[in-house]
C-alpha cells in the first residue's frame, strides 16, 4: 500500500480557529504521553522488557495497540479521502481485508509466532529457512519501517503547519522528541501503553465530528437519501467488480477493482499478508502475556477494526456532500485528503475541536511510534546480536537497543526531511517495499503448514514472489499505463502475481532440494507446535479466539448484509 | 522457631498501586478532557452550535469522555490490580 504523500498540500489553506481551551487538550495530552514513559521506566530491566514489553501484557491492552498501530493519520486522511472520492466502495479494505486478516492471525498463526518463543517475525523465517531468506526480510522490513515512520513524520509536520501555524523544523522535534522520549524510557510498553490512549484519544476525536457532519447535511437519511445521485458502488460496495466491468460499461465500474482481485489480491494476499506478517503489527500481539491472550489480541482489535469505516469513510463521504468543489480544481484547499481537516475546520467548535486536532496528532504519533519500536527491535535482534555482536550479556543489548532507538528516529528525522524536498524518491521507495511485501504470506504459510518447504525453496520462492510483484508493476506502469482501473486494482494483481510465482517456484525448489529435520522445526510447524498452559486446559468460551474469531466475521459479514438495504 | 502454619507475611502494601495501572491513566486523562470539553459546551456561544448542525456537541462530547472516564475508573475499582512493588500490571481478565 503506497501512501499518498504526494499529497504534500494535506491541510493546505485550512488554518484552524484555535481556541486556548483546544491547546489546553493537546497539552493535557502530551503531559500524560511523557508521564507514561516515566512511569514505566521503572519496570524495564532486562532486554526483553524493553523489546517484548516483558510478554506480559493483557489481551485487552494488546487488542487495543494492535489496531492504533495501524490506525495512524495516514490512513485516516487516506480513508476519508476515498471516501469523498469513490464513496463507500473502499470498505473493502476493512471487511474483507483486515478483519479476516486479523482473525486469521490470532486463530492459525499466532501458535507457532507465540508458541516458539521467536522475539520477531523475521526471526521465524531464520529459523523455519535459513540465513538468506531472513536476512531478505529483516533488511526490507527495517529500512521500510524507518521510511514510515519518516513519513508520518513529515505528514504531521505539514499538517500542523497548516492547521496549526506551526513551522516544519517545530511540528517534527516536537513529535520526534515526545516519540522518542516515551520509547527511550518504556521501550514497547511505553509504546503499546501510549498506542492504547492514542485509540481512545483518536476515537473520541472522530465520533462527534462524524455526527456532526451528517447533522450537517440533514441528518442521516438525508445522506442516505443523497447517496442515490452518486454511481451505485457508493452505497453497494460490491456493484460494478465483475471483471470486465471497465469495459462493457466505464460508467458504473467499481474503481477499487474487480472482484478476483479483491477477494484474492487485496483480501488473501496483500491484506494477509500486511496483518499476520508485519513485524509492526504483530509485535503488539506477541507482547501478550500467555499464548490464549496472544491469540485473542488480534481478535479483541477487530472488534472495532469493523467500526472504523463509520468514522473515516462517512466523514468523507459527507465532506463530499457538504463541500461540492472537493477534489474538482486546482485549488490545493479543496484536494480530497482535506476532506477531514475542512470539516473540522467548517463545523466543530472550541473544545471538541482541540479533541479532534489531539486525535490527529496522536495518530501520527501512533503511525511512527509503532515503526521506531518495532525497528529498534529488529535491528538489535535480527542484525546486531545475529550476524555482528554475538555473544554478549543480555544488559548490553538493552543498551543497543536504546541507542538503536535514538538512530532509528533521527534516520526518521532525516527521512522526513527528503520526503520534504524529493516526493518522487519516497513514492518509488514504497513502491519498491510494496515487492518485498505482496509474497511474503505464502512463504510463511508454505512454511508453517508443509513440513516438506525447504530452506533454499522458501527462499527463492521469496525473491521469485518478489521479482513477480516487480513485473507487474514495470508492465503497467511502463508499458500500458491503462490496463488496470486503479491503483488499488494494480496492487491486487501485483500481490496475486506475487503469491502465485512464489507458491509455483516454492514448490518446485523444494521437491529437489533436502528438507530440515523435525527437531529443527519444533514449535514452527504444523504438527510441532508447542503450546503454553492457558492453552492446554480449554478456556471458557468467551475466551477462545475460535468463538469470538467466528463472532467478529458474522459480524463483518451482517456489515455487508446491512448494505443492501440501502 | 516459626509456627509452619503460619500465614508468610505479605510485606507492606504496595505505594501507589493504582496510579502504575493504564486503566487508571486513561481514566485520569479523559476525566481532564471531558470536564475541559463539558464546560467549553456549557459556555458555547449560539454561532458555536449553529456551525456544529445545531448540536452543542462540546457539551455531548465532554459528557460522553466523562462517562469513559467514569467507565474505566469503576474497572479499577472493582478490578484492582495486585501489584508487586515496581511491576507493571493490569486487569487480567479480557
Amino acid at each position: 500500500m503506497v501512501i499518498p504523500i504526494g499529497e504534500a498540500t494535506v491541510g493546505d489553506g485550512v488554518l484552524l480557529d484555535m481556541h486556548p481551551i483546544d491547546y489546553a487538550l493537546l497539552f493535557v495530552y502530551f503531559a500524560f504521553v511523557l508521564g507514561i514513559g516515566w512511569m514505566v521506566k521503572r519496570s524495564i530491566t532486562s532486554s526483553e522488557d524493553f523489546f517484548q514489553a516483558g510478554r506480559s501484557l493483557p489481551a485487552w491492552i494488546a487488542g487495543l495497540a494492535f489496531i492504533s498501530a495501524n490506525l495512524g493519520a495516514i490512513e485516516i486522511l487516506g480513508f476519508a479521502a476515498n471516501g469523498a472520492q469513490y464513496g463507500w466502495a473502499s470498505v473493502h479494505y476493512y471487511w474483507i481485508g483486515a478483519i479476516p486478516a486479523m482473525v486469521f492471525l490470532g486463530v492459525v498463526m499466532m501458535p507457532f509466532y507465540y508458541g516458539s518463543r521467536i522475539k520477531s517475525v523475521p526471526e521465524y523465517l531464520r529459523r523455519r529457512y535459513n540465513n538468506p531468506t531472513h536476512l531478505v526480510n529483516a533488511v526490507s522490513f527495517a529500512l521500510s519501517a524507518v521510511l514510515i515512520a519518516g513519513v508520518n513524520l513529515y505528514s504531521l509536520a505539514i499538517v500542523l503547519r497548516a492547521l496549526l501555524g506551526w513551522s516544519l523544523p517545530l511540528a517534527i522535534t516536537v513529535a520526534a522528541v515526545l516519540v522518542l522520549a516515551y520509547i527511550l524510557a518504556g521501550g514497547l510498553t511505553g509504546a503499546i501503553y501510549n498506542e492504547v490512549l492514542q485509540f481512545f484519544v483518536i476515537i473520541a476525536g472522530l465520533i462527534p465530528l462524524t455526527i456532526v457532519a451528517i447533522a450537517a447535511v440533514g441528518g442521516p437519511g438525508e445522506v442516505v437519501e443523497r447517496l442515490k445521485d452518486y454511481p451505485e458502488y457508493w452505497y453497494h460496495p460490491w456493484s460494478g467488480t465483475a471483471v470486465d466491468a471497465a469495459a462493457t460499461d466505464p460508467q458504473t465500474a467499481n474503481p477499487i477493482g474487480d472482484w478476483v482481485g479483491i477477494i484474492l489480491g487485496q483480501a488473501f494476499v496483500l491484506s494477509f499478508g500486511y496483518w499476520t506478517t508485519n513485524f509492526a503489527e504483530v509485535q503488539r500481539a506477541m507482547s501478550a502475556k500467555n499464548l490464549n491472550s496472544a491469540r485473542r489480541a488480534p481478535i479483541i482489535g477487530a472488534f472495532p477494526k469493523i467500526f472504523i469505516p463509520f468514522i473515516v469513510i462517512l466523514p468523507g463521504i459527507a465532506a463530499a456532500m457538504l463541500i461540492p468543489e472537493l477534489g474538482s480544481g486546482d485549488d490545493p484547499s479543496t484536494t480530497y485528503t482535506n476532506a477531514i481537516p475542512l470539516l473540522m475546520g467548517d463545523l466543530l467548535p472550541a473544545g471538541v475541536l482541540g479533541v479532534a486536532v489531539t486525535g490527529l496528532v496522536a495518530a501520527f504519533m501512533a503511525g511512527m511510534a509503532a515503526n521506531v519500536s518495532s525497528f529498534n527491535t529488529v535491528m538489535t535482534y535480527d542484525i546486531w546480536q545475529q550476524y555482528i555482536v554475538k555473544t554478549r550479556v543480555d544488559h548490553y543489548y538493552l543498551r543497543v537497543g536504546r541507542i538503536i532507538t535514538v538512530v532509528g528516529v533521527v534516520a526518521g528525522i532525516g527521512t522526513a526531511f527528503i520526503a520534504a524536498s524529493y516526493n518522487n524518491i519516497n513514492e518509488y521507495l514504497q513502491t519498491l517495499f510494496s515487492f518485498f511485501q505482496a509474497p511474503v504470506f505464502i512463504t510463511f504459510i508454505l512454511g508453517m503448514f508443509w513440513k516438506r518447504t525447504t530452506p533454499w525453496g522458501g527462499f527463492w520462492g521469496l525473491i521469485s514472489g518478489i521479482l513477480g510483484a516487480g513485473f507487474v508493476w514495470v508492465y503497467a506502469v511502463a508499458g500500458n499505463p491503462d490496463y488496470f482501473r486503479s491503483a488499488f486494482q494494480q496492487a491486487m494483481w501485483m500481490g496475486i502475481v506475487a503469491g502465485a510465482v512464489d507458491l509455483v517456484v516454492t514448490v518446485a525448489v523444494s521437491r529437489r532440494t533436502t528438507p530440515l529435520p523435525d527437531s529443527a522445526l519444533v514449535g514452527l510447524v504444523k504438527g510441532l507446535e508447542v503450546r503454553d498452559s492457558s492453552e492446554a486446559t480449554s478456556p471458557v468460551w468467551f475466551k477462545r479466539p475460535e468463538v469470538l474469531g467466528a463472532g467478529v466475521i458474522c459480524l463483518a459479514l451482517a456489515m455487508y448484509l446491512m448494505f443492501l438495504f440501502i | 522457631m516459626t509456627d509452619p502454619n503460619a500465614i508468610p507475611d505479605p510485606g507492606p502494601p504496595p505505594r501507589h498501586p493504582r496510579l502504575l495501572d493504564l486503566r487508571f491513566v486513561i481514566a485520569a486523562m479523559f476525566a481532564i478532557f471531558g470536564v475541559l470539553v463539558t464546560a467549553s459546551g456549557v459556555f458555547a456561544e449560539p454561532d458555536q452550535i449553529e456551525r456544529a448542525g445545531g448540536i452543542n456537541i462540546s457539551l455531548w462530547t465532554g459528557i460522553a469522555l466523562l462517562l469513559l472516564s467514569g467507565g474505566f475508573a469503576l474497572w479499577v475499582w472493582r478490578a484492582p490490580p495486585d501489584v508487586p512493588e515496581g511491576h507493571i500490571m493490569d486487569a487480567s481478565d479480557l
